[in-house]
């Protein structure tokens, strides 16, 4: 019997390896198999005496995890908990049955203690910054305009002069408001630069904006 | 005790007019109730934090904080998972102020079984004594999730069901996590078991 089962283990070490962590997985969900798992593992158990020995402490954890949820007595664990709490049950016993402030300070207390609650309240508070400062919605541009200007903002720097042409020739005045410092031209003379083609003169370096300059003779080559 | 009840014994009334008692602030009540529930309090502070004078800490501190959110407890059936979510996430959070972990993932089971024992000698100790201390010990390095489920499954008795519900996750996930916890810890037991049986010979 010994040297069959030690062939066994000869065996399984050049092919499978040892069928014991198999056998564990199964001992962990024993009241779960299927028949043919059962049976296996039956057979396997009948052989393998460490697979045996952790079956049985298997078997007794239920028993013995819920003893330790009954512990013999703590010498004085009560009382110190009642000194602790005493004050609070003297304070109770003053001012009588539990109002709507105490259960509010108790619901408060409880929802503090949230793990997520430092994410709920930042997201409260970008709601809220949110709201106002979209609220004084009349001053900004309307988001289809919004996005008109942006749009044209990340253009190819090759385009941007007759794209700001176009767009102050489009949005007036409003336009150069939000383009101040950038172009201080008038609108009418953008619009005229606009209607005289792509070619935006040399002129722009005249107003005093060297960057648009700059990259306008980059662009042209000069 | 029954290891698969959730529900408290041993009380001297109803759980709804006990609790009732306790948030009027009848001393004899709130007593009462304390040492129902002692145990299993003391039971998962110490699946938290190895130390019993810090885990006793831990207690009274959960039974303060009980106390004020009393009003907030109007069902009796559910007061014992209401009050294990208090304990747990009381205990959590204790770890997160102290900045450790608990001491599962620290302490492997090779260097568990060579920590002196803190109580008198095995030979003279109680079997049960000993057996309790080992399981605790064996405890300590089973995985964090895996130890929690544990903890309220098979010590506290919940339902898989509140389990899923106390910590957030699906049915399924606990009992997964059930399954590899009773494997780990099963395994921790047999090499401290194993350890102890070596060094009873030397």
């Amino acid at each position: 019997m010994t040297e069959r089962h030690d062939l066994t283990r000869a065996v399984l070490a050049v092919t499978s390896g040892p069928a014991c962590r198999r056998a564990e997985e199964l001992l962990a969900r024993r009241n779960h198999l299927p028949a043919d798992d059962a049976a296996l593992l039956a057979a396997h158990l009948d052989r393998c005496p460490d697979c045996r020995e952790l079956a049985a402490i298997l078997a007794s954890l239920p028993g013995e995890l819920a003893a330790l949820a009954d512990p013999p007595p703590e010498p004085g664990l009560t009382a110190a908990v009642l000194r602790r709490t005493l004050p609070l049950l003297r304070r109770r016993r003053c001012t009588g049955r539990p109002g709507v402030r105490a259960w509010l300070a108790a619901w408060w207390e409880e929802r503090a203690e949230r793990p997520t609650l430092a994410a709920e309240v930042a997201l409260v508070a970008a709601l809220l910054l949110a709201a106002l400062g979209w609220l004084p919605g009349e001053k900004l541009p309307p988001r289809g305009r919004m996005t008109a200007v942006a749009a044209r903002v990340i253009a190819p720097p090759a385009r941007l002069g007759s794209l700001v042409a176009d767009a102050a020739a489009r949005l007036g005045g409003e336009l150069d408001r939000l383009l101040d410092g950038v172009d201080r031209r008038p609108a009418a003379r953008v619009a005229a630069s606009r209607r005289a083609g792509a070619a935006v003169s040399d002129t722009n370096t005249c107003t005093g904006n060297t960057e648009t300059g700059r990259s306008l003779r980059h662009r042209t080559g000069r | 005790m029954n290891p698969r009840h959730d529900t408290l014994s041993g009380l001297p009334l109803p759980l709804d007019r006990l609790l009732a008692a306790c948030r009027d602030g009848d001393e004899l009540a709130w007593e009462a109730l304390v040492r129902a529930t002692q145990g299993r309090i003391l039971a998962l502070a110490r699946s938290y934090v190895r130390d019993p004078d810090e885990a006793r800490d831990l207690v009274q501190e959960i039974y303060v904080k009980l106390y004020r959110r009393l009003p907030l407890c109007r069902d009796a059936d559910r007061f014992l998972p209401w009050l294990l979510k208090l304990a747990r996430r009381h205990c959590l959070d204790h770890l997160r102020r102290r900045g450790a972990r608990p001491p599962a993932r620290d302490i492997p089971v090779e260097e568990a079984v060579g920590l002196a024992d803190p109580g008198p000698d095995p030979g003279q100790a109680h079997a049960d004594e000993e057996r309790r201390r080992l399981l605790w010990r064996a405890l300590a390095v089973v995985g964090e999730a895996e130890r929690e489920v544990l903890v309220l499954q098979e010590m506290q008795g919940l339902s898989v069901a509140r389990v899923g519900e106390l910590l957030g996750i699906p049915a399924g996930t606990v009992k997964s996590r059930a399954h590899r916890g009773r494997l780990q810890l099963a395994r921790a037991l047999r090499r401290l078991l194993a350890g102890s049986a070596g060094r009873g010979r030397t």
